[in-house]
């Protein structure tokens, strides 16, 4: 197997600093991750970008992986690891500290008026990813109705839906999506 | 109607094996992005959370910079277990995604095509659009409860900025945060 500290390290390196920029989740960083793996530092082609990218969003995990995927491609596991370090940890330190302080001003008015005018946009933005994974993953009517069916069983009922992944998973195999 | 959320919770504090467990669940099963299982996991599951108390700390944790499940493991199992709740909820999350993409990544690196797994993959992600639409519907219960019309309607327009005109993030937050705010201000007073 790979290993490659020297080049893991740049990689962890690298992608702390987008970390730091990905407002909005992983996702938002996606262009820039692709502008740096592809462009600058020519890890990948753009083929292998592609494929890198297709996988991490299909796979099960957060959608960071991505970064992880390219730090196997550069350096082996080491540079999996540092990837992953890199893209979570300077963020998740972050977000403890801030919410240290958010906790500490619970019952403070303005931050009620910013909790109250946040949570909105961020269902909004949920149902907005909804709508680019759907435009993305779905070609065919049926699709449609497997995400339409997914969408009703997870709002009105409990039932776990990796049930329904399975299924949708066999269906892919298959040939019918 | 969706599932009654607001029952009383247990309000037992996890331990931190419980954190490590519980996100790495999260992370194994995460299809088409973790949010959905995360307040699965928290608000249904475990009975951790009220739906508006992780809509609270969601909220937060996706105006933060870095990726948003990460964020709000660290955040919650702040909450519950302090700086050690926090890395054993984030480590939980990390761990299992990371050896598999190890796997893919040396399978893929090996390979190259894997059409079997590529047509799987595409199947599933199908049905995660729909849980993440489902997961939305329920997040926005909150808000229909209120009584405040302006809230869903924001909400839905996020939607559509974001979702269908395919607005760039910034520039619809650039938008939709200050109109956002100014309702809510106008609202406390």
């Amino acid at each position: 197997m790979k290993f490659d500290l020297g080049g893991a390290l740049i990689v962890g390196l690298h992608f702390a600093l987008l970390s730091l920029l990905a407002v909005g989740g992983a996702n938002a960083v996606i262009p820039e991750v692709h502008r740096l793996s592809v462009d600058v530092q020519q890890w990948l082609t753009e083929r292998q970008f592609a494929d890198i990218f297709a996988i991490a969003q299909a796979a099960p995990g957060p959608n960071f992986l991505i970064s992880t995927l390219i730090g196997y491609h550069v350096a082996g596991w080491a540079g999996a690891v540092m990837a992953t370090l890199g893209m979570c940890g300077p963020s998740c330190m972050l977000a403890y500290y801030v919410s240290r302080t958010w906790e500490r001003f619970r019952y403070a008015r303005w931050r009620i008026v910013i909790q109250n005018g946040l949570v909105p946009v961020s269902v909004g933005l949920v149902g907005a990813s909804g709508i680019i994974v759907a435009r993305a993953a779905d070609h065919t009517p049926f699709a449609f109705l497997i995400t339409g069916i997914t969408a009703v069983v997870t709002y009105f009922t409990r039932i776990n839906p990796g049930w329904l992944f399975a299924a949708a998973g066999l269906l892919g195999i298959a040939g019918w999506l | 109607m969706p599932p009654d959320e607001t029952a009383p919770l247990q309000r037992q504090i996890p331990s931190l094996w419980n954190l490590f467990i519980s996100f790495a669940i999260v992370s194994a099963f995460g299809f088409g992005g973790t949010l959905a299982w995360a307040r699965r996991m928290a608000v249904d599951e475990r009975r951790w959370m009220t739906p508006a108390e992780f809509n609270e700390v969601f909220s937060l944790c996706q105006f933060l910079p870095g990726p948003n499940v990460g964020n709000f493991a660290a955040v919650f199992g702040a909450r519950v277990r302090g700086v050690l709740g926090a890395v054993c909820a984030a480590a939980g999350l990390i761990a299992p995604a990371l050896l598999l993409m190890i796997i893919l990544g040396a399978l893929y690196a090996r390979f190259g095509e894997i059409e079997i797994l590529r047509r799987a993959l595409g199947g599933v992600s199908i049905a995660a659009a729909g849980l993440i639409f489902g997961t939305a519907g329920r997040m926005a219960q909150p808000l229909l409860q209120e009584k405040h019309w302006q809230a869903p309607i924001l909400a839905l327009a996020a939607t559509v900025v974001v979702g269908v005109l395919r607005v760039p993030l910034w520039w619809a937050l650039a938008i939709l945060l200050p109109v956002a705010f100014v309702v809510s201000w106008s609202r406390a007073r």
